[in-house]
């Protein structure tokens, strides 16, 4: 008896319940179920929308002549006048070629080259040899950029061991930096060196997540060490890269500056120059910052257009994307 | 309950981490409301509508002007706040007013700080940055103020100093006439403009027996007698060389950088685009190829340069008076018996040389009173300006104060105190403790100051290089004190950069031989259609305004 009414009474507050089911019942029910995930987050939008939302109000000043003493809506509008500026300079096609260029490099031999090192870390067994080659792989990204620079400078002078070993080939003694066949090479093995141990964190810790039985499902079938990966190893991971990749194309345009700064010289201006260096030269002269801003926006564009691209593709190809 | 304490933790750290990062900035805004004294907006003490100049220091310790310092005269690294600065808190005494001291926060851009700056609400009394090119603008839209009418009463000495040389007086005046500024001035004229210059090893001269390299030729043979007995190059720190090098040698004006200067008739030109910097460029190329000059100049620092001097990479070389001493110190401490020593720039064969490196004296940066700053206070912000151009500020801003830091010696001449010289952080970083016209500031430097900061050497040196050129070291430049209109800007914003990229890449492709000089015509050509005559017609048009002012 008492149970009849109890389910009855129950009945009647399920009821209740399931009419509430609005979004704001679901979002308050959330919150209450997920109070600390909630919490911890709020520092980041707090920072997304200070930093990264509101200054967008800012690149209004690409369409006009920005001068601090005016302030943003104080300045004039100009309209496009910077980005036919920037369109029209003598160099903006060997700029924008060099940036590409560099870019394109540095993700074709720049993006596997972690990938194969946690594919390759994966396979040792003594867990000491492969923890001691982890850090050693890791530390160069501990080491500022302009130190290493410093280093790539003295080692590529003609007494350099750089200019040393080349001669060993059959070079003859020339300063390195100075010299645009080298140029890319130079900054794009620096580059590897510099970031390899510490962008194969994230694929080791993906290969951690791989199911261990179909490894033993592929030995029982006859499959070797090599096909193993092939056929698990890397499928496992396309996520992963798929994700990493998309995000990198969404930077093809923004090869930074610093880096290039350090290395470059006249001497290379042909290959080394990019955008960045360019727009920052011209900003010594003028503080330019309505013309960096447009710049900045047309890089922001394309990058997205190419974001938006590589998204695609992959949906279609991998099945896997980023959005 | 573990975990629920742990995400609180967490989120508390970060909040925490976020919150110190803002009171970073926050430091300087403080400081600025903890100072004493009326803030800028109300000086309503009857006092100042009376006020009454009697002499330094003035009576005026109620009224608080700000004084915002992007570099230069900014804080000794050793100090955290300006009352602990003897420079800063000094001159608040000797003039008589209180100061409240803005600097950019430690670490930051300079450049960014000033826009910053600007961009807000109330801007500060006094601001003291490279602004001077763009005055006349800053003056339209209601920023500075024109102090032309004030300037004879109530900056007198400055007014003085001024009227005392043509050029001082053009410097510091916009287009149309206006004084709006103070500026920094070298007492001895553009003799520290002259600061780099060529060296050599006398020791390695000596042991050859070969008299000092004066003309070309005579530098021609030394190169090619170090070449042989030592396996020496010419080198040298690349940022020390691209302005000019040894142009002058040629008739030449310019070396590796864009650079404008004054022809005999006062026209603008382009060194670049001379017959005479051609010469110049076939005689780099000839040592070049020669293998004369040293592969890694165009990578070498100031740095490299100096370990290049300590290892007898290099007998001859162009570098700066401090890195000299550097070299020097360096020799003394190896013993290895090198004698750098300051070397005369060199002369054509046919005697000529038509400039050395320097200029006129006068800095680019200026301290102007902000449009911000209340009439009441605007006689208290010049006299206070003012002070630094008289006698005794004079002695004050170079040397700090009289029997403190600083006191005369027995033939009459100020020498710095044991509280300077013992300082354990070293002398030039104790001298700009006490004074503030070391880097620069808005006031006059003194050439002794010069004297007791570097080493002899250094001094004989910068002598070499200045007093026997004195004619050609300070006028071919093109003026920083010239103004462009924001048309004129907007113009050259669009052509410069291109021009100048281009200008840089033949110049090292001239002197590496991957381009023909033969082709120096081509490149004359290619030049114009990039639109140099537009850009020097501009430079010449803001040139004549700023003649005529």
């Amino acid at each position: 008896m008492a149970n009849r009414n109890s389910t009855i009474a129950n009945t009647g507050a399920v009821n209740t319940v399931t009419q509430k089911n609005t979004l704001s019942y679901i979002l308050v029910r959330d919150f209450k179920m997920n109070k600390y995930k909630y919490l911890i987050i709020i520092p980041v939008i707090v920072y997304l929308l200070v930093f990264a939302y509101k200054p967008m109000y800012g690149l209004i000043i690409a369409f006009k002549d920005y001068r601090p003493a005016l302030g943003f809506d104080g300045s004039k509008w100009v309209g496009f006048k910077h980005f036919k500026n920037f369109f029209t300079d003598v160099y903006f096609w060997r700029l924008l070629r060099n940036t590409v260029t560099i870019s394109g490099l540095n993700i074709i031999f720049g993006f596997p080259a972690p990938i194969i090192l946690a594919l390759l870390l994966n396979e040792i067994r003594n867990s000491a040899f492969k923890r001691t080659i982890q850090t050693i792989t890791y530390m160069p990204y501990f080491i500022s950029m302009v130190v290493v620079c410093s280093l790539v400078r003295i080692y590529c002078q003609a007494d350099g061991v750089f200019s040393q070993m080349l001669q060993a080939f059959g070079g003859k003694p020339q300063n390195l930096l100075m010299n645009t066949k080298y140029f890319y090479p130079i900054y794009v093995i620096s580059d590897i060196w510099k970031n390899i141990g510490w962008n194969s964190i994230i694929y080791l810790a993906a290969l951690t997540n791989i199911d261990q039985e179909q490894y033993e499902a592929a030995r029982i079938d006859g499959a070797g060490r090599f096909k193993q990966m092939v056929y698990i190893t890397l499928p496992g991971l396309l996520p992963t890269i798929t994700v990493l990749f998309i995000l990198r194309m969404g930077g093809l345009l923004n090869v930074g500056y610093e880096k290039i700064l350090l290395l470059y010289s006249p001497a290379t201006y042909e290959v080394a120059d990019v955008i960045s260096t360019y727009v920052y030269r011209k900003g010594i002269l003028n503080a330019s910052y309505s013309y960096s801003t447009a710049v900045g926006l047309f890089n922001s564009i394309v990058n997205i257009f190419f974001l938006v691209i590589s998204n695609y593709i992959s949906k279609k190809v991998t099945e896997s994307s980023l959005f | 309950m573990n975990r629920k304490l742990l995400s609180i933790l967490l989120v508390a750290f970060m909040i925490m981490a976020i919150i110190s990062g803002c009171s970073g900035a926050k430091d300087t805004k403080d400081t600025t409301q903890d100072t004493p004294g009326s803030t800028s907006g109300d000086s309503s003490s009857g006092d100042d509508d009376g006020f009454e100049f009697q002499g330094y220091p003035m009576d005026a310790k109620d009224v608080t002007i700000t004084w915002w310092v992007g570099h230069g005269f900014t804080l000794n690294e050793a100090f955290a706040t300006y009352e602990e600065s003897p420079f800063h808190m000094g001159l608040m005494e000797e003039t008589g007013v209180n100061i409240e001291w803005i600097f950019p926060p430690a670490g930051t851009d300079g450049a960014q700080a000033f826009n910053v700056m600007l961009a807000s609400d109330t801007l500060p009394d006094i601001i003291w940055w490279g602004l001077m090119k763009d005055a006349e603008r800053l003056m339209e839209e209601g920023v500075i103020r024109d102090l032309t009418e004030y300037m004879p009463e109530y900056s007198p000495a400055y007014y003085k100093f001024l009227k005392s040389k043509d050029i001082y007086d053009k410097y510091m005046k916009t287009d149309s006439g206006k004084y709006y500024g103070y500026g920094f001035f070298r007492e001895d004229g553009g003799w520290n403009d002259s600061y780099l210059g060529p060296v050599i090893r006398q020791d390695w001269l000596d042991e050859l027996g070969l008299k000092t390299p004066e003309t070309i030729s005579d530098w021609d043979n030394v190169i090619r007698a170090f070449k042989d007995k030592y396996n020496a190059v010419l080198s040298f720190a690349w940022s020390r060389f691209k302005s000019t090098g040894i142009s002058g040698a040629f008739g030449a004006y310019g070396a590796i950088d864009f650079q404008m200067y004054i022809d005999e008739n006062n026209k603008v030109q382009l060194a670049q685009a001379q017959e005479e910097w051609k010469n110049y460029m076939a005689k780099l190329n000839e040592w070049w190829e020669a293998g004369l000059i040293d592969q890694d100049v165009m990578t070498t620092d100031d740095r490299a340069a100096q370990t290049k001097a300590l290892n007898g990479v290099m007998g001859i070389s162009i570098t700066s008076m401090g890195q000299l001493t550097n070299w020097r110190n360096d020799a003394a401490q190896a013993g290895n018996g090198a004698n750098w020593v300051g070397l005369q720039y060199p002369k054509g064969d046919d005697g000529t040389l038509s400039m050395v490196f320097g200029g006129p004296g006068i800095g680019d940066s200026v301290s102007v009173i902000t449009t911000s700053c209340p009439d009441e206070k605007l006689e208290i912000a010049m006299r206070l300006l003012d002070y630094a151009y008289t006698d005794e500020g004079f002695l004050y801003w170079n040397f700090g104060k009289k029997g403190v830091s600083w006191d005369y010696d027995e033939n009459g001449e100020p020498q710095f105190t044991e509280l300077v010289t013992n300082d354990p952080e070293g002398l030039n970083n104790a001298i700009s403790k006490y004074s503030g016209s070391v880097w620069s500031g808005s006031c006059i430097q003194a050439t002794k100051l010069l004297y007791l900061k570097n080493s002899k050497e250094a001094v004989e040196a910068n002598d070499l290089w200045y007093y026997p050129n004195k004619e050609v070291a300070e006028n071919w430049k093109f003026p920083t004190g010239v103004t462009f209109t924001t048309d004129e800007s907007n113009e050259l914003d669009e052509l410069v950069n291109a021009i100048s990229t281009y200008v840089s890449e033949m110049a090292v492709k001239f002197i590496t031989g991957e381009e023909s000089l033969d082709n120096f015509d081509e490149y004359l050509a290619t030049l114009e259609s990039m639109g140099l005559p537009r850009v020097l017609e501009i430079y010449q048009t803001a040139y004549d305004r700023f003649l005529a002012r």
